[in-house]
C-alpha cells in the first residue's frame, strides 16, 4: 500500500528507494515492484537486517514472538541456529532473485556495518543499468 | 559386572532431566520479541526432520552420559575378556566353629565347607598362593596337595573360635604375599552369636558365602556346674537346658549316672547329691543327641570329701565357736584338726582361718606365728573408725577396729574383702586371714546373717583339701598359669607340665590340674553357650558387619569357589565409564555446535 501510494505521488519517472526489513510476503512486494517498474520508476530495495535477525539472539530455550503478527515460535537457539541461518540465506537469495527478475536493484544492509558502503554499491549498480 | 557401591546406580534416575527437557521444551516460559519469527518458523518447518533427529541424538547422548557417570559412581568391577585369572593370594577362612558340625541333609555342614574349599584349590594355579585359616586363627599354607590334606584332617572346633583373629590373620598373610591380587574367601554359617563384633579391616577384600536354608532346631546343655565346687560331701549340680520342648537329661559323675530327669524348655535344674566318691571328679550333663551333637553334653568338675574336722581356739572368740557349732550341727563340719580356727597369736599349723588378736598386746606374737608358718602377711597399725567392707559376699558388713594387713615381698594372695582401699580379708594357699577380731567391738560380721554361710564357705570350699579350684574356659583360650598347679592331666590320663601360661585344650571336657603329681584342681573346657544358638545372619546381613574395603557375596557354593580367585583379578570399570561419559559429553558439544547438513542455497 505504501509503495502504491508512493507511485501515485510521483508523476514523472523517478527513483524510488525502499528501505525495509522485508518481513512481508514476497508475492505482494513483487507485485508492487513490478507495478513501479511498469510506471518507469527506478527502484532500489535496501533490505535492513539486524545481526540478531541474521544469527538468532542468544536466548537459550525461549518463545520467539513477532509483536506485529503475534506469531510465536518456541525454539532452542542452540538447536536451530544453524538451520535458521541457512533459512535467512535462502530468504535473501529469494529476494535477490525475485527483485532482480523485476528489474529492481537489491542490497542487504546490516545494522552493525557502516550504512554508506551498501548504499554506494546499490547506486553504483544503478549507474550501470540501461 | 558387580558393584562396590550399587546404591549409586540410583544416580541413573537423573536421566529424567534430559528426558524432561526434551519433552517439556515446547512449554517454555521465556518470551523474546523477535520480528523475524517467521524465519524461525520456516527454518523449523523446512528442517524439522533434521532438527528432530538432532534433538533425539542430543537426548540420547545426554542420557548415556548420565548413565555412564552413575555407572562409574557405583564402582563397577568386571573381568576383562580373557581366560584364567591373574596370580592371586587367597586366604580361605573357614568357620569350623562348633556350630559347623550341625548335620544338614544328612551331612555335617563342615563337610560342605570342605568340599567348597577343595573346589577353590582346584582353581588354583602354580602362580597363586593359598592359605587356609581356621576360625581359631590358625594359618596353614603350602602346596595345594598339603592344603588338601589339611582339609581332609580338619574337624569342627569345640568352641566359637575367634572370627576377628582369623580374618585379621588372613588379611595379614595375603598382604605379605607381595601379589597385587589379594583375596579372603570366607565361608561361614553366619551364626549371629559368633559375628557380633568384628574389627574393621581396611585393606581386605572378602568373598563371602553363607549357606541358605532352614536352621536346625537345637537342644543343648548351656550350663553344668557343681555348687559349691567342693562337696563335703553334699552338694548340687546345676544345669540349664536349651530346648523348645521338654527334654530328658542325664547327669554322670566319674562315669556313673547318678541322676535322670525331664526338664521344661530353658529350665535350670538343680540336683542334690551326696555321692560316695572322693577327690577331684569329672561329671557331665547330657541330652539325647540331635543334629548338633557337640553341645548335647557339657562337663563339670567337683571335689568331694568328708566334712572337715575343725578346731576352734579359745582366742578366736565365742562368736566363731558358736558359728562352728551351728555348722557342726548341720554336718557341714565335724570335730577334728583338719582346719584350725584361731587367733593369729595362737596359730601353729595350716590350714587355718586366722583372725586378728582381740588384744593389741598379742600383736607381736601374732606376727611371729605368721612368720613361723611362712605366711607372707603381717599385722600392722591398728585402725579405728567405722568403715564398710566390700567383697566375699560381705557387702554391708562394717568394721570399727582392724589392723593393716602388710604384704611381705613374697605375698601372693587373693584379697577376698576390702575396707576402703585396704585389704581386710586375704587368702593364700591354705590360710584365710581376717584383719579384725571376730567380736562386735571390732566388726558387725558375727551378728550378720551372712556370717555362718560365709564361715561355712571358707571352711568347706577354700580351706578343705588341696589348695586348688575349678577353672572354666573356652577351648583354645590361654589362661594365666594358676600358682597352685604345675601340670595338667588330659582326659585320657596323660600328664603334661604347665608353662608360663595355661593353654586351654581344644577338646571339650574336664582336665585335672596337678601339683607334684596330685590332683589339686580342675579345668573345665566347654563351648560358650551362645554357640548353641544357631540363628544365622544371611549373607546380605553379615556383609555390612564385616568392615572391609570390598566384599562380594557369593550366592552359591560354585560362585564362591569361582570368585575366590577371579574377584581379586577383576578390574575396575570406573575409568572406562568416566572416559565414555567424557566422550559422550564431547559428542554432545560437537552435535550442538555442528551445522546440520542442510541443502545449500545458490
Amino acid at each position: 500500500v505504501a509503495l502504491q501510494q508512493a507511485a501515485r505521488l510521483i508523476a514523472r519517472r523517478g527513483l524510488i528507494v525502499l528501505i525495509s526489513d522485508l518481513l512481508m510476503d514476497v508475492p505482494e512486494v513483487e507485485r508492487a515492484m513490478r507495478t513501479l517498474r511498469a510506471m518507469g520508476h527506478d527502484v532500489t530495495v535496501l533490505h535492513i537486517l539486524d545481526p540478531a535477525e541474521r544469527d538468532l539472539p542468544a536466548a537459550g530455550e525461549a518463545l520467539f514472538v513477532d509483536p506485529e503478527s503475534n506469531l510465536s515460535v518456541p525454539a532452542s537457539v542452540a538447536d536451530v541456529r544453524a538451520a535458521y541461518q541457512n533459512t535467512v540465506v535462502e530468504v535473501i537469495d529469494e529476494w535477490r532473485a525475485v527483485l532482480g527478475a523485476a528489474g529492481v536493484s537489491y542490497e542487504v544492509v546490516s545494522t552493525d556495518a557502516p550504512f554508506g558502503v551498501p548504499l554506494r554499491r546499490a547506486f553504483a549498480v544503478r549507474q550501470l543499468l540501461p | 559386572v558387580s558393584f562396590l557401591a550399587p546404591l549409586y546406580l540410583a544416580l541413573g534416575a537423573a536421566i529424567a532431566v534430559p528426558l524432561l527437557i526434551h519433552l517439556m521444551r515446547r512449554r517454555i516460559g521465556v518470551r523474546v520479541d523477535f520480528p523475524a519469527a517467521r524465519y524461525l518458523l520456516r527454518a523449523e518447518k523446512e528442517h524439522s526432520r533434521t532438527l528432530r533427529i538432532k534433538n533425539l541424538l542430543l537426548m540420547f547422548l545426554r542420557v548415556l552420559a548420565i548413565l555412564a557417570i552413575a555407572f562409574a559412581a557405583a564402582r563397577p568391577l568386571a573381568e576383562w575378556v580373557g581366560a584364567g585369572h591373574a596370580p592371586t593370594a587367597v586366604a580361605i577362612v573357614v568357620d569350623n566353629s562348633l556350630s559347623s558340625s550341625v548335620v544338614v541333609n544328612g551331612h555335617p555342614l563342615l563337610a560342605e565347607f570342605k568340599s567348597m574349599m577343595r573346589d577353590v584349590l582346584s582353581s588354583a594355579t602354580s602362580a597363586d598362593r593359598v592359605w587356609i585359616v581356621t576360625i581359631d586363627g590358625n594359618v596353614r599354607g603350602g602346596s595345594v596337595a598339603l592344603l588338601r590334606d589339611e582339609i581332609d584332617r580338619m574337624e569342627a572346633e569345640s568352641g566359637a573360635g575367634d572370627p576377628s583373629l582369623a580374618l585379621s590373620r588372613a588379611a595379614a598373610v595375603v598382604r605379605a604375599s607381595g601379589l597385587a591380587a589379594r583375596q579372603i574367601a570366607l565361608v561361614t554359617d553366619g551364626q549371629r552369636t559368633e559375628w557380633q563384633r568384628v574389627p574393621p579391616l581396611a585393606d581386605a577384600q572378602v568373598v563371602l558365602h553363607v549357606p541358605s536354608g532352614p536352621v536346625a532346631v537345637n537342644r543343648a546343655v548351656t550350663l553344668a556346674e557343681a555348687r559349691p565346687s567342693r562337696w563335703t560331701p553334699r552338694g548340687e549340680v546345676a544345669a540349664r537346658l536349651q530346648s523348645t520342648d521338654s527334654t530328658t537329661y542325664r547327669i554322670t559323675l566319674n562315669g556313673r549316672t547318678f541322676a535322670r530327669g525331664t526338664a521344661a524348655p530353658n529350665e535350670e535344674v538343680t540336683v542334690h547329691a551326696s555321692p560316695p566318691e572322693r577327690g577331684w571328679l569329672a561329671g557331665t550333663v547330657e541330652l539325647e543327641p540331635d543334629e548338633l551333637a557337640a553341645d548335647n553334653s557339657r562337663p563339670f568338675a567337683v571335689w568331694i570329701g568328708p566334712a572337715p574336722g575343725v578346731s576352734v581356739s579359745p582366742g578366736a572368740g565365742p562368736f566363731l565357736k558358736n558359728a562352728i557349732d551351728v555348722l557342726r550341727s548341720s554336718s557341714r563340719v565335724v570335730d577334728g584338726h583338719d582346719i584350725a580356727v584361731v587367733s593369729a597369736d595362737e596359730v601353729t599349723a595350716l590350714p587355718a582361718l586366722i583372725v586378728a588378736p582381740g588384744d593389741p598386746i598379742h600383736l607381736g606374737a601374732a606376727n611371729r606365728a605368721l612368720e613361723r608358718l611362712s605366711i607372707p602377711w603381717r599385722f600392722g597399725a591398728r585402725r579405728s573408725g567405722e568403715a564398710t567392707a566390700h567383697g566375699a559376699e560381705l557387702d554391708g558388713v562394717n568394721s570399727t577396729a582392724r589392723y593393716d594387713l602388710v604384704a611381705q615381698t613374697s605375698a601372693v594372695a587373693d584379697t577376698l574383702a576390702t575396707v576402703g582401699q585396704d585389704a581386710w580379708i586375704v587368702a593364700g594357699g591354705r590360710y584365710v586371714i581376717v584383719a579384725s577380731p571376730i567380736s562386735p567391738d571390732a566388726t558387725n560380721l558375727p551378728v550378720r546373717a551372712s556370717f555362718v554361710p560365709w564361715l561355712g564357705s571358707v571352711l568347706t570350699e577354700r580351706l578343705v583339701g588341696e589348695p586348688g579350684q575349678v577353672l572354666s574356659a573356652e577351648p583354645g583360650k590361654r589362661l594365666p598359669r594358676p600358682r597352685w598347679a604345675d601340670g595338667i592331666e588330659t582326659v585320657d590320663g596323660q600328664r603334661t607340665s604347665i608353662g608360663d601360661a595355661l593353654d586351654v585344650p581344644q577338646r571339650t571336657g574336664t582336665y585335672f590340674l596337678t601339683l607334684n603329681g596330685r590332683r589339686v584342681g580342675a579345668l573345665v573346657v566347654a563351648p560358650p553357650p551362645g554357640e548353641s544358638v544357631l540363628d544365622r545372619y544371611s549373607a546380605r546381613d553379615l556383609a555390612p558387619r564385616l568392615q572391609v574395603s570390598r566384599i562380594l557375596v557369593a550366592p552359591d557354593a560354585s560362585a564362591w569357589a569361582s570368585l575366590s580367585f577371579r574377584a581379586a583379578a577383576r578390574r575396575s570399570l570406573i575409568e572406562p565409564a568416566l572416559i565414555a561419559a567424557l566422550l559422550l559429553l564431547l559428542s554432545e558439544t560437537l552435535v550442538i555446535r555442528r551445522r546440520v547438513a542442510l541443502p545449500q542455497t545458490a
